[in-house]
C-alpha cells in the first residue's frame, strides 16, 4: 500500500485543530435493499446501497455528498431523516443515536431536521396552498393557536422572499425557483439545526440557482444551520460547501475540504468528475483536459473483488493490486482522506493519460 | 417466468374455488327446500325425503360441494327441472349463442372505439374532439336496453332494414352443419356464405346495443390514452426521422396507447361473454343471460349455480388472455 | 427592426456556406390564458459545418425555435410567420410530404430526455431502420440492418448487431442517448438540432455522449444546434453562440468573444451567476433580480429591463424595443439587442 496514513475508518472528525461542535456522526452504515422477489415473496438478492458510510457533520458547516445516480447519496440522507431504517450502523444526532428512535422520540427528533428535494413542483402537494403547505409542519407537531401559526407562517414566507398576500396560491402557482422557496419555508419553519438538501438547485435555471444559493447562504449564517448538500454539480458543490464525500456505488471513495477535493483530487474517479465538469471559459477548451471514464456505474462493481472502481479506472484496470483487495479509506494529509491503492497518480489538468472509451 | 405462471394458475384456480363456494352456498342459503321444489307443494313427506336423499341433501355440507364440484368436473352440472333437461345440455343450446353475441358486441365496440378515438386526436381539431367525446358519453349514458328498444323500432319496425326479435338465422336459411354453435363462424366453416351473411344480419342490431357502453367507455380510455402518447417526446422523435403523421400515428402512437386499455378490454369482453339480461330480454335472443333470468324467476337454481362458475371461468380464462397480450405487446412485461 | 443583416458576426458569409438561414420566424402557443409568442421574430444563418450554441433559461423560447426550425411544432403552438431555409429550400412552403423526405435526411433532431425518447415497444434497431428505409427506397431491410448496426458501432454501443434487437428498456441513460445520435446520424444529414442531449445525463456519461457527438460531426462536418442552458457545455462545444430572452435572439458572437466580453446585461448575468472552480467560495453568487416575463404580458420595451443591472428605469429601455444593433469592434463584432451595447462593449474595452 501506497498510503502512509492509518487505515482506520475516519470516525473521529478530520478537522483537528480548533476542534468544531460535532453535529452528526454517521458510523458505518449499511444500507440494503432486496431486489427482485420470487413468487412467494421471498428474497432473492440483496442490493447494498449504502456500504459502511462513516461520516461527520460538525454544526454550521456544510457538507457536501457528491456523485452519479445510484452512488447511494440519497439513500444515506434518507438513513438519516430515518425515512429509512439502517440496514446495520449508527447514526448520531448529538447524543442521540437516531438509528434506534421510534414512535414519539422520533417525531420529535424530526423537527430538528428537515429535507428540501430536487423538484419543488412534485415534491410539494399542488392541492394545498402555499401557507398551508409552509403552516403544516407547525399543524402536525401541534404548535401554537391557529392565529399564532398564520403570523409564522406570514412571517417565514416574508424571511424566503415570497409575498404572503400570495399565499393562498398553489404550488404551481410559482416558478420553480418561487416554488424552491416555499418548500425552504416549509423546512425552515420548525427552527431545524440541519436541513438535508438533495440537489436543491438542479431544477432551477442558472439565474434562478443563484439566488436559491445566496439567499441558502444567508439563511444558513443568520440560523447558524447545519447543511448536508447532496449533489452531482461539482462545480456547485466545491463553491458552496466546506467539506465534500465523494461516493461510488454505496462507498467513500474520497473526502476533504472542498478546495483540496476540487484542485487536488486522489481518487480516479474524483479526478475524472472534475474533468468531466464542462467549464463555462472557452479558453480552457482542449481535448487533453477532460478524462471520459470507459462504461458506465453498474451495480455489477459492486459484487467483483477488489477496489469497486477498478472496472471503469484509468489506471487501475489491469493492476493485481486492485483486483486483489478493496483500497481502505485513509487519511492521506490532515482532512484528506482517499480510498485508492495508488492515490494521486492519475492528474487532472493537461493529463494525456486520458482514458479514451473503449472501443467494444 | 415459471414462478410468474404458477402463481397466476394458482391464483386462477382459487377465484374459480371462491366463485364455487358462492355458487354451491347460494342454494343453500336461499329459503325453502330445493327438493320441495322439485316434488312439488302437495307430494308426500316420504316422497320429499326420497327426493332429498337423491339430491343428496342429507349430507354435510362439505361432503355435498365435494359431491357437486366432483359432479360438475366430471360434466353432470345438475338438472333443470323447470326446463326438463340436464343443466349442461341447456348451456349447450345457449352459450355459443350468448358467446357469438357478445364477440360481435366486442368487435363492434373495440373497432369503432379506435376509429373514433383516431378521429379525436389524430388532427386535433376542437370540433371534431368535441363531437366524440359526445358520442362517447352517449354511449355511456345510454341504458342498454333502452337502446335495444329503439334500435329495434326505427330499424326493424320503421324502416325495416333488419330482423326482428326472436332468430339468431333466418327460417327460410338452413343452418351451417353445427360445429361450434356459433353460426357465423359454422357458415365460414361450411363455406356458406349466405348463411353467414344472414346470420351477420341478425346479430347486427343486438350486437349495436350491447357493444354501445363498452364502446363509449373504450372512446373515452383510448383517446385519453392517445393524447397522451401523442405529446410524449419519442413521437416527436418519430416525426423528426421524416416518417409522416400517419405511418407515426398508426405505428407508434396506437400501439402504446393499447397497452393502457389491455385490461378494461380483457374485463370488459369477459362481461360481454357472460351475455347481457336485458339486451338478449328485448330481442329474445336465446341465450344465457335470458336462461338465467328465467331460471332465477323459476327458482331453478341449478342453472345459476352453474352460471356462475361459468362466468368464473370466462373471466379467469380472458384475464390470462390479457397476460399474455401484455407480453407480446409491451416488451417492458416480456421479462 | 433592423433585422435584415445576416446576423453571423465571426465573419461575413458567402451565399452557398449558409446552411441554415431563419428569417422573421414567429411561433405562438395559442392557449384559454392567452397567445404566448415562444419565439419572436427571430432572424440568423449558420454557417456550413457550424457548431451553434443556443443558451436561454426555460421558457426562453429555445426548444420551440427548434421545433420551428424542423417544422414540428405541435398544438396549441403554431409557426404564424417567418422562412426556414435549409440548403435554400424553404422548408415553411414545402406541404407535409416533401418535408417529410427532408426531415431526418437532411435534418435531424436529438431530443433531451433519453428516457422518453426512444418508442418502448419497438426495438432499437427497428427505430433506427425505420429512419434509414424511409429514406432510402428500395432498400433491402438486410442492407438496413447492417447499416444500423454499423451506427451503433460508431456510437460506441458494444456488440452493436446484437443490441439491434433489445428493446430501450434493456439501455441505460447514457446508452439510449447514444441510439438516439444514431438515429441523428443515420441518413448523415446537414444539420442537427440537438435539444439539451445531455441534461437528464450523470457528469461522466455527458462527458461520454459530448465526446463522441463531437467526434461524429466534426468528421462529417455537419452543422449543428446545440440548444442548453448549461455554458459548460457551449464553452467547450460551440462555435458560436446565440442567446435566447423572452423568445428573442438577444445575443449572437462566437464563443470566445462572448465569454470574454459578454454585450447584453443578459448575458453578463448569466455568465457571472454559474459558480467557478476558481472563484473564492462563501463570496455571494451574482444573480439576477427577478423571474423571467409571462410571455403573455411582455413590457413594452427590452424584455429584460426590470432584470436589468444596467438599464432598469431608464427612459428609453422602459418604452423601446432594442432592435438587434452591431456593437463593438473588430473580432469582438457582435450582434446585440441592447440600447446600450455599444456605450457598455466601449466601456469594458477602455479598462
Amino acid at each position: 500500500m501506497k498510503g502512509k496514513g492509518n487505515s482506520t475508518q475516519p470516525v473521529i472528525s478530520p478537522d483537528s485543530g480548533t476542534a468544531p461542535e460535532r453535529l452528526i456522526g454517521i458510523e458505518s452504515l449499511v444500507k440494503e435493499f432486496s431486489v427482485g422477489k420470487n413468487a412467494f415473496g421471498r428474497k432473492q438478492a440483496t442490493l447494498r446501497a449504502v456500504d459502511n458510510v462513516s461520516l461527520e457533520m460538525n454544526c454550521g458547516e456544510s457538507f457536501g455528498l457528491v456523485g452519479e445516480s445510484g452512488c447511494g447519496k440519497t439513500t444515506i440522507a434518507r438513513c438519516l431523516m430515518r425515512l429509512e431504517k439502517p440496514s446495520s450502523g449508527r447514526i448520531m444526532f448529538r447524543n442521540t443515536d437516531v438509528s434506534a428512535l421510534r414512535g414519539k422520540e422520533l417525531r420529535r427528533f424530526r423537527r430538528h431536521m428537515q429535507m428540501v428535494f430536487q423538484d419543488p413542483h412534485a415534491s410539494l402537494d399542488s392541492r394545498m396552498t402555499a401557507s398551508q403547505i409552509v403552516g403544516e409542519p407547525l399543524a402536525i407537531h401541534g404548535i401554537g393557536s391557529r392565529a399564532e401559526r398564520k403570523e409564522r407562517v406570514e412571517e417565514i414566507l416574508t424571511l424566503v422572499g415570497i409575498d404572503p398576500l400570495h399565499g393562498n396560491r398553489k404550488p404551481h402557482g410559482f416558478s420553480g425557483g418561487q416554488a424552491q422557496r416555499i418548500a425552504l419555508a416549509r423546512a425552515l419553519i420548525l427552527n431545524p439545526d440541519m436541513l438535508v438538501l438533495d440537489e436543491p438547485v438542479s431544477a432551477l435555471d442558472v439565474s434562478i440557482q443563484a439566488q436559491v444559493l445566496n439567499f441558502l447562504q444567508e439563511i444558513q449564517e443568520r440560523f447558524s444551520l447545519t447543511y448536508l448538500f447532496i449533489v452531482h454539480d461539482l462545480v456547485v458543490a466545491e463553491y458552496f460547501c466546506d467539506r465534500i464525500a465523494v461516493l461510488y456505488l454505496g462507498a467513500v471513495v474520497e473526502m476533504a475540504e472542498s478546495r483540496a477535493l476540487f484542485h487536488n483530487p486522489l481518487h480516479p474517479y474524483t479526478v475524472s468528475l472534475v474533468s468531466a465538469v464542462p467549464v463555462p471559459d472557452p479558453e480552457s477548451r482542449g481535448r487533453g483536459r477532460r478524462i471520459v471514464l470507459s462504461g458506465e456505474v453498474s451495480p455489477a462493481g459492486m459484487r467483483t473483488e477488489g477496489c469497486r472502481f477498478r472496472a471503469r479506472c484509468p489506471i487501475g484496470r489491469n493492476r493485481e493490486m486492485c483486483k486483489a483487495s478493496s483500497p481502505e479509506l485513509v487519511e492521506k494529509s490532515p482532512g484528506h482522506w482517499v480510498a485508492c491503492h495508488f492515490p494521486g497518480e492519475l492528474e487532472h489538468i493537461g493529463s494525456q493519460a486520458a482514458a479514451r472509451p473503449a472501443a467494444s | 417466468m415459471i414462478h410468474a405462471i404458477c402463481s397466476r394458475l394458482l391464483g386462477s384456480l382459487v377465484a374459480v374455488f371462491g366463485a364455487s363456494i358462492i355458487a354451491f352456498l347460494f342454494l343453500r342459503v336461499l329459503p325453502g327446500n330445493p327438493a320441495r321444489l322439485v316434488v312439488g307443494p302437495l307430494a308426500s313427506e316420504e316422497a320429499l325425503q326420497a327426493q332429498m336423499q337423491r339430491m343428496g341433501l342429507h349430507l354435510s355440507l362439505p361432503e355435498q360441494y365435494w359431491r357437486y364440484m366432483s359432479d360438475f368436473i366430471l360434466g353432470d352440472w345438475g338438472f333443470s327441472y323447470g326446463a326438463g333437461q340436464p343443466v349442461l345440455v341447456q348451456f349447450g343450446n345457449r352459450l355459443p349463442a350468448s358467446i357469438e353475441l357478445g364477440f360481435y358486441s366486442f368487435l363492434f365496440a373495440f373497432l369503432f372505439a379506435v376509429i373514433l378515438a383516431l378521429v379525436a386526436t389524430y388532427r386535433r381539431r376542437p370540433v371534431v374532439d368535441a363531437t366524440v367525446r359526445a358520442i362517447s358519453v352517449f354511449g355511456m349514458g345510454m341504458p342498454p336496453f333502452w337502446l335495444a328498444l329503439i334500435l329495434l323500432v326505427v330499424f326493424n319496425e320503421a324502416l325495416g332494414i333488419f330482423p326482428g326479435p326472436g332468430l339468431r338465422l333466418s327460417r327460410s336459411i338452413e343452418p351451417p352443419p353445427e360445429i361450434t354453435g356459433f353460426i357465423t363462424f359454422d357458415a365460414l366453416v361450411a363455406g356458406d356464405f349466405r348463411a353467414f351473411a344472414n346470420a351477420f344480419h341478425y346479430l347486427f342490431l343486438p350486437a349495436v346495443a350491447l357493444g354501445m357502453l363498452p364502446f363509449g367507455y373504450l372512446v373515452r380510455l383510448l383517446r385519453a390514452n392517445l393524447l397522451d402518447i401523442t405529446n410524449e417526446p419519442f413521437i416527436l422523435v418519430v416525426r423528426s426521422k421524416g416518417i409522416g403523421p400517419w405511418r407515426t400515428f398508426t405505428r407508434h402512437a396506437l400501439p402504446n396507447a393499447f397497452i393502457p386499455t389491455l385490461t378494461a378490454s380483457g374485463m370488459i369482453f369477459a362481461q360481454l361473454l357472460g351475455g347481457s339480461v336485458l339486451v338478449e330480454k328485448v330481442f329474445n335472443w336465446p341465450g344465457i343471460g335470458s336462461l338465467v333470468v328465467d331460471s332465477i324467476l323459476r327458482k331453478d337454481f341449478a342453472v345459476v349455480q352453474a352460471f356462475i362458475i361459468v362466468s368464473a371461468v370466462i373471466y379467469v380464462l380472458v384475464n390470462a388472455v390479457v397476460d399474455m397480450l401484455y407480453g407480446v405487446i409491451d416488451p417492458r412485461i416480456r421479462n | 427592426m433592423n433585422r435584415s443583416a445576416p446576423p453571423s458576426p465571426s465573419q461575413q458569409p458567402v451565399k452557398s456556406d449558409i446552411a441554415l438561414s431563419v428569417r422573421n420566424l414567429r411561433t405562438e402557443f395559442h392557449t384559454g390564458e392567452g397567445i404566448f409568442p415562444a419565439v419572436r421574430d427571430v432572424s440568423f444563418d449558420i454557417r456550413r459545418g457550424c457548431q451553434l450554441g443556443i443558451v436561454g433559461e426555460s421558457g426562453s423560447g429555445k426548444s420551440a425555435l427548434a421545433l420551428s426550425i424542423l417544422g414540428l411544432v405541435r398544438p396549441p403552438g403554431r409557426i404564424v410567420a417567418g422562412e426556414v431555409r435549409l440548403n435554400g429550400k424553404n422548408l415553411r412552403a414545402m406541404d407535409e410530404a416533401s418535408l417529410s423526405r427532408v426531415r431526418g435526411k437532411e435534418m435531424s433532431l436529438i431530443f433531451q430526455d433519453p428516457m422518453t425518447a426512444l418508442d418502448p415497444v419497438k426495438t432499437v434497431g427497428t427505430q433506427i431502420m425505420e429512419c434509414i428505409l424511409h429514406h432510402n427506397r428500395g432498400m433491402s431491410r438486410r442492407n438496413a440492418r447492417k447499416r444500423a448496426a454499423r451506427l451503433l458501432d460508431d456510437v460506441e454501443i458494444p456488440n452493436a448487431a446484437q443490441r439491434l434487437d433489445s428493446y430501450p428498456h434493456q439501455f441505460s441513460g447514457g446508452m439510449r442517448q447514444r441510439v438516439m445520435i444514431a438515429i441523428a446520424i443515420a441518413n448523415e444529414p446537414d444539420l442537427i438540432v440537438a435539444d439539451e442531449p445531455t441534461t437528464a445525463l450523470d457528469v461522466t456519461t455527458q462527458a461520454q455522449i459530448l465526446d463522441v457527438f463531437e467526434r461524429l460531426v466534426r468528421s462529417s462536418g455537419t452543422t449543428v444546434i446545440l440548444i442548453t442552458h448549461n455554458l459548460g457545455i457551449v464553452a467547450e462545444f460551440c462555435d458560436e453562440v446565440h442567446v435566447m430572452y423572452a423568445g428573442r435572439i438577444v445575443e449572437s458572437a462566437s464563443t470566445k468573444e462572448i465569454f470574454r466580453l459578454p454585450g447584453h446585461p443578459y448575458t453578463e448575468s448569466l455568465l457571472k451567476s454559474v459558480p467557478r472552480p476558481e472563484e473564492a467560495r462563501r463570496g455571494r453568487l451574482f444573480s439576477v433580480a427577478g423571474f423571467p416575463p409571462s410571455l403573455a404580458r411582455l413590457p413594452p420595451g427590452c424584455s429584460f429591463e426590470p432584470r436589468c443591472f444596467a438599464g432598469r428605469g431608464l427612459p428609453q429601455c422602459r418604452s423601446e424595443p432594442p432592435g438587434a444593433i452591431w456593437a463593438g469592434k473588430k473580432e469582438s463584432r457582435r450582434l446585440v439587442e441592447c440600447h446600450l451595447a455599444n456605450q457598455r462593449l466601449e466601456e469594458a474595452l477602455a479598462e
